[in-house]
């Protein structure tokens, strides 16, 4: 079934459509929702939510951008929504005991990769991981981000610094990543 | 792809690996939201029973009207006589005959006397008539004569005598009577219809079949080994747990004979199939069905939570259908004596699934996942049986051991995997006679 099927049937309420759309879309959604929530089920209340959302909503797409984008977008503002009413957004915004996250140090080789990432992703504390999804992967400008969870434009911009250091380091004791030793090596050879 | 330029290596590779990353969300979840969009789906068993009910009911109305409507018919013979031309007495009678299951005829006769008040019944008499029906006939006819004679009254009234041609009247009017009614219980004695309730409940087992998937899709889909003579890929007896449950069937059927042994069926039929299934829960992942398409062989990659081998729980999955049928058969009389009989019966029946909770194992028998969308609209099924009779009256009890047979596999022609059901049942009918 193409795309513009799928959309013309849900547009009509057709169930098997709407089966379709979200056979063919939830993994995805459901790993965005997964970044930002707590917990898987409450990814899965975002993306029940979401694409509530999305089959109600359908008549407002109106095919100028992508549709998985349009989707994207619902399941990330449908995302913040629930942190927001559920109120874990705002206490999270205290940022004091973040600098105290303990990470082990552990190799997990038997995950795939892209799900270690997305892991290391969600040991952030919330506001660091809401803030750097929204930045880094999710394409939201600072401005933007501040608009959405009510915030200065300014914290946006240094809670994505932190969170970048803090997901680096995750990375690196998870041994994902290596340190960046070359530079030190250079300096050093530099500096004799 | 503007910001994308913008972001440094560190960026870039989080946002590939996040890219990556799928997950595929639990069955609850398209549950809800089908709930929330679509709106609860209503049971329809519920409806069906109640439009069976309903059916039931209309027809045995239908059936309890017809029988109670009286035939009447009046004879009037007036007994009156004035004081001066009272030579010849005559008499009102008045005859009413009611069809009733009663073997004999009963005709009541009263009499009013001249001398006596008007409408008072000085004498009754009652006369007792057997009906020429034979002793399988249960349609008698009770006719009751009202014989009241007017008598105008006044001062020079002579008196007359009680009438004594009044019972020959009356016989002979009852004998014109019988004669009518006899000719036409002849004529219905050989046409009796009859409606029969029934309720099978059942033991529902499933029966595989997976020939086309050792012939065509294992062949296809699994790297065979150097060794491969030595490779046994699993059946499904191997790798599935299925135990039979508790199924029902409820129905209303319209019995019409067609000889005085053998009678021709049809009505309406509910049935409630099921077969447990034992599995383990999973985290959802993706089960491969393969189908067979016109020969070719298309792989759909379908959500599961189930799997046959390993999870963190066990469960138990119910493989539950609701089935609207019709049956059209024929009913044979194996035997017969005074009120017990044997009768066998056999029909197909065209059957439309109303309702579908399955799980559909995957081809390579690993998995379960739902297989609503993969099953047959429309289905056709068969069934025997032998069945008890106890008569009494126009009412028949019927008990008697059925089986009933899916023909069509229960799911779509490229799923590979045939299922067949079959039931094992008891069936417990009440019919009831009439013409």
């Amino acid at each position: 079934m193409t795309e513009q099927a799928i959309i013309a049937g849900c547009l009509h309420n057709d169930a098997a459509s709407q089966r379709e759309l979200f056979n063919r879309y939830s993994p995805k959604m459901l790993s965005v929702c997964y970044r930002f929530a707590q917990n898987r089920e409450d990814a899965e209340d975002m993306l029940q939510e979401g694409f509530i959302k999305v089959f109600t909503q359908m008549h407002t797409f109106q095919n100028k951008g992508s549709f998985e984008g349009w989707i994207r977008r619902i399941m990330v503002h449908t995302s913040i929504n629930f942190l927001k009413k559920y109120k874990k957004f705002t206490e999270s915004l205290d940022l004091t005991s973040a600098e105290n996250l303990e990470v082990k140090e552990e190799s997990i080789a038997s995950i795939m990769q892209s799900k270690q990432v997305v892991e290391c992703i969600r040991l952030l504390p919330i506001g660091y991981k809401t803030v750097l999804n929204l930045f880094a992967i999710e394409g939201y400008s600072h401005r933007e981000i501040s608009i959405l969870l009510d915030i200065e434009e300014s914290t946006s911009r240094s809670q994505y610094t932190r969170a970048k250091t803090m997901l680096s380091n995750i990375l690196i004791k998870k041994r994902i990543i290596e340190a960046p030793k070359e530079k030190f090596e250079l300096l050093s050879v530099i500096q004799k | 792809m503007e910001k994308r330029n913008q972001l440094d290596a560190f960026e870039e590779f989080i946002l590939d690996e996040v890219n990556e990353h799928k997950m595929y969300p639990s069955g609850r979840v398209w549950d809800n939201i089908r709930t929330e969009v679509q709106g609860k789906r209503s049971w329809p068993a519920l409806t069906i029973i109640a439009l069976t009910v309903l059916v039931a009911l209309t027809v045995s109305t239908f059936v309890v009207t017809n029988k109670s409507t009286p035939i009447v018919k009046s004879l009037i013979v007036r007994h009156s006589s004035t004081p001066a031309t009272a030579t010849k007495p005559t008499l009102e009678l008045q005859v009413t005959k009611t069809r009733k299951q009663f073997p004999k005829a009963v005709i009541q006769v009263h009499e009013v006397l001249p001398e006596m008040p008007i409408q008072e019944n000085k004498e009754t008499t009652t006369v007792t008539a057997f009906s020429s029906t034979n002793n399988e006939a249960t349609d008698e006819v009770q006719t009751s004569i009202e014989a009241a004679a007017t008598i105008s009254t006044s001062d020079s009234q002579t008196k007359i005598n009680k009438p004594s041609l009044l019972p020959a009247l009356i016989q002979q009017q009852v004998n014109n009577n019988f004669d009518l009614s006899s000719s036409a219980n002849n004529k219905q004695k050989n046409r009796k219809y009859s409606v029969q309730f029934y309720a099978t409940p059942s033991a529902s087992f499933r029966v595989l079949n997976d020939q086309k998937v050792k012939e065509l899709i294992q062949p296809s889909l699994i790297a065979i080994p150097i060794n491969a003579q030595f490779v046994q890929t699993p059946t499904f007896n191997q790798a599935v747990r299925h135990r039979p449950d508790i199924g029902l069937e409820l129905g209303l059927t319209l019995n019409y004979p067609v000889t005085k042994k053998l009678a021709f069926k049809t009505g309406l039929q509910l049935n409630i199939r099921q077969y447990q299934i034992d599995t383990y829960e999973t985290g959802a992942n993706a089960a491969t069905l393969a189908l067979v398409n016109g020969g070719r062989i298309q792989t759909v990659s379908v959500m599961s939570s189930y799997n046959n081998n390993v999870g963190f729980r066990s469960a138990q999955l119910n493989n539950k259908v609701y089935q609207i049928a019709m049956p059209i058969g024929l009913d044979y009389q194996l035997m017969k004596f005074k009120k017990f009989g044997i009768h066998t019966q056999a029909t197909i029946q065209p059957t439309y699934n109303i309702n579908k909770n399955v799980y559909l194992l995957s081809t390579d028998y690993a998995n379960y996942a739902a297989g609503n969308d993969y099953v047959r609209k429309w289905n056709i099924n068969t069934s025997v049986g032998i069945q008890f009779s106890y008569q009494k009256g126009n009412t028949i009890w019927q008990l008697g051991p059925q089986i009933r047979y899916q023909t069509l596999p229960t799911y779509n022609n490229p799923y590979p995997i045939k299922e067949n059901l079959i039931d094992y049942g008891f069936r417990i009918g009440w019919s009831k006679q009439f013409k």
